[in-house]
C-alpha cells in the first residue's frame, strides 16, 4: 500500500530571475480573499488540505519560486494551485 | 480502478480504464472544465475566478492510488492560450511545476515512472482544447523508457549524451540551441517532424537542473512549438513527451518512498539512470495530411517515413526563425 507522501509547506523561496511579461499577479490580500472564498466553497465542494507537520522548517526548494495552495475536492481528488511568488507574497 | 493485463506476445502491460469511456469529450467553451469558475457560471474543476497553473487528479484516471497516478496540469486560465504562446515566465513556472510533480509523485511507493506529457490537437486525440498537459505515474517502468535504458547499455553509457554528441558533430539536423538545451530532428526520426530537445549537460531529471537550466528548457520548448505553428501557419498537433530517470531506483532499498524532503531529493539526485529530454511526435506529414500508423508500423514495428530528417530539419529551422 502506498504511503501518502508528506507535503511541503506552501511557502515560497527564491526570487524570479526573469524580467517577464507575465500577467499581473494578485496582491497578497486579494489572494487571501480568494483563498477564503475557496474555503467557504469547500463546504460544498472542497475542504482545506491539512498541512504537513513533519517537514523541517526552512526553505522549501521543491516548488522553487512558486507558492503552493493545496485543496482537496469532496470526492477526494487533490487540487494544487501554483502561483508565482513575489510582490506581496 | 483500472486493471493491468500483461500482453505476452508484446511483452508489455495493457491498462484497462473503462471509466474513461465516459470522459468529457470536446465540450463547448462555455462548459470547459478547465476554465476558471466565474461568478454565475458553471462550476469547473478549478473553483477560482482566476489562477495561474493548476494541477489536479484526473477525474477519469488511467492510473490511481494505490497503483499509480494520473494528474492534469492546466497551463493557464486563458482558454485560448497554448504552450507556445505562454509568457516566458509562465512557461518557466511550468518547468518548476513539472519538477515538483516529478519529485512528489516519484516519492510514492506505487509510482515507478513519472511521465509528463501533452497531447495537442484532435489529431492526437485531445478531448479538451484548454491548454493543458498530463502526468501519469506508472506503477511499472513503461516500455519506451525501458528501451532507452537498453540503449544506454548498447552504447556503453548515456545514450542521449552519445546521440547528442553525434548530432552536434553532424549539425545538419540541428534546429535551435541555447546555453541549456539543443533541439534537433533525430537522425532516425520516426515521424516526419519529430524533434528532440535535450539538455546539453547530463541531467537525469528535472531535479538535477539549475534554475537557469529550467528557464532555458522552457525557452527551447517554446521555440520548437512556435516553429511548429509557423511551419504550416496553423496550430500544429503533437505529442510532447518528457523523458527522464525512472523514480523507482531513487527510493530506499527497503522500498519505502523517500517522501518529499531534502533527504529524498538528495537520494533521487543520485539516480543517473536517464537523461532529461523532451520528444515531440507531430502526426502531420504535410499541412493537410496525417502520418498514419498502419500495417508496417503496427504489425511489424517498422516506421516508414516519406521525408528525410535532414529535409524536415531545414524546413523547421526556417519555421523556428519565423516563429521566434
Amino acid at each position: 500500500m502506498a504511503r501518502k507522501p508528506s507535503e511541503p509547506s506552501p511557502k515560497s523561496t527564491g526570487s524570479r530571475t526573469v524580467d517577464d511579461d507575465r500577467p499581473a499577479k494578485q496582491p497578497a490580500a486579494e489572494r487571501s480573499q480568494v483563498a477564503g472564498e475557496a474555503q467557504a466553497a469547500g463546504e460544498s465542494r472542497f475542504r482545506a488540505e491539512p498541512q504537513a507537520t513533519d517537514e523541517p522548517a526552512g526553505p522549501d526548494e521543491t516548488a522553487g519560486p512558486l507558492m503552493l495552495t493545496r485543496l482537496r475536492k469532496t470526492d477526494g481528488r487533490a487540487l494544487i494551485l501554483y502561483t508565482a511568488a513575489g510582490d506581496g507574497a | 480502478m483500472s486493471e493491468l493485463r500483461f500482453n505476452e506476445l508484446r511483452g508489455e502491460q495493457v491498462a484497462y480504464a473503462i471509466r474513461r469511456q465516459d470522459r468529457t469529450f470536446l465540450p463547448s467553451r462555455d462548459h470547459c472544465p478547465l476554465c476558471p469558475t466565474r461568478p454565475g457560471g458553471p462550476a469547473t474543476e478549478i473553483p477560482f475566478p482566476a489562477y495561474e497553473i493548476a494541477v489536479f487528479d484526473n477525474r477519469f484516471p488511467a492510473f490511481e492510488t494505490p497503483r499509480g497516478a494520473a494528474e492534469v496540469v492546466v497551463y493557464s486560465d486563458d482558454h485560448d492560450a497554448s504552450f507556445g504562446t505562454l509568457a516566458p515566465a509562465r512557461a518557466e513556472a511550468l518547468m518548476w511545476v513539472w519538477r515538483h510533480r516529478y519529485l512528489e509523485l516519484g516519492a510514492r511507493a506505487d509510482v515507478e515512472y513519472v511521465f509528463i506529457f501533452e497531447n495537442r490537437g484532435v489529431e492526437v486525440g485531445v478531448t479538451l482544447h484548454h491548454p493543458h498537459g498530463q502526468i501519469y505515474g506508472y506503477p511499472f517502468l513503461p516500455p519506451v523508457p525501458a528501451l532507452e535504458r537498453t540503449a544506454d547499455a548498447r552504447l556503453g553509457g548515456c545514450a542521449p549524451c552519445a546521440l547528442l554528441a553525434r548530432e552536434r558533430a553532424d549539425g545538419r539536423r540541428m534546429l535551435y540551441a541555447n546555453d541549456g538545451v539543443l533541439a534537433y530532428v533525430p537522425e532516425a526520426a520516426r515521424w516526419p517532424y519529430e524533434v528532440h530537445v535535450t539538455m546539453r549537460e547530463h541531467r537525469a531529471s528535472l531535479l538535477d537542473c539549475s534554475a537557469a537550466e529550467l528557464r532555458l528548457l522552457a525557452d527551447g520548448l517554446q521555440r520548437v512549438v512556435r516553429g511548429f505553428d509557423a511551419l504550416f501557419a496553423r496550430p500544429f498537433p503533437y505529442v510532447m513527451a518528457v523523458h527522464q530517470a525512472p523514480t523507482a531506483a531513487a527510493r530506499a532499498p527497503n522500498g519505502e518512498p523517500g517522501g518529499v524532503s531534502p533527504r529524498a531529493e538528495s537520494t533521487a539526485k543520485k539516480n543517473v539512470n536517464g537523461h532529461l529530454h523532451v520528444e515531440f511526435y507531430p502526426p502531420l506529414r504535410t499541412a493537410e495530411k496525417l502520418k498514419y500508423l498502419a500495417g508496417s508500423e503496427q504489425g511489424a514495428g517498422v516506421f516508414i517515413s516519406d521525408v528525410l530528417p535532414e529535409e524536415s530539419a531545414a524546413e523547421l529551422r526556417e519555421a523556428i526563425a519565423r516563429g521566434a
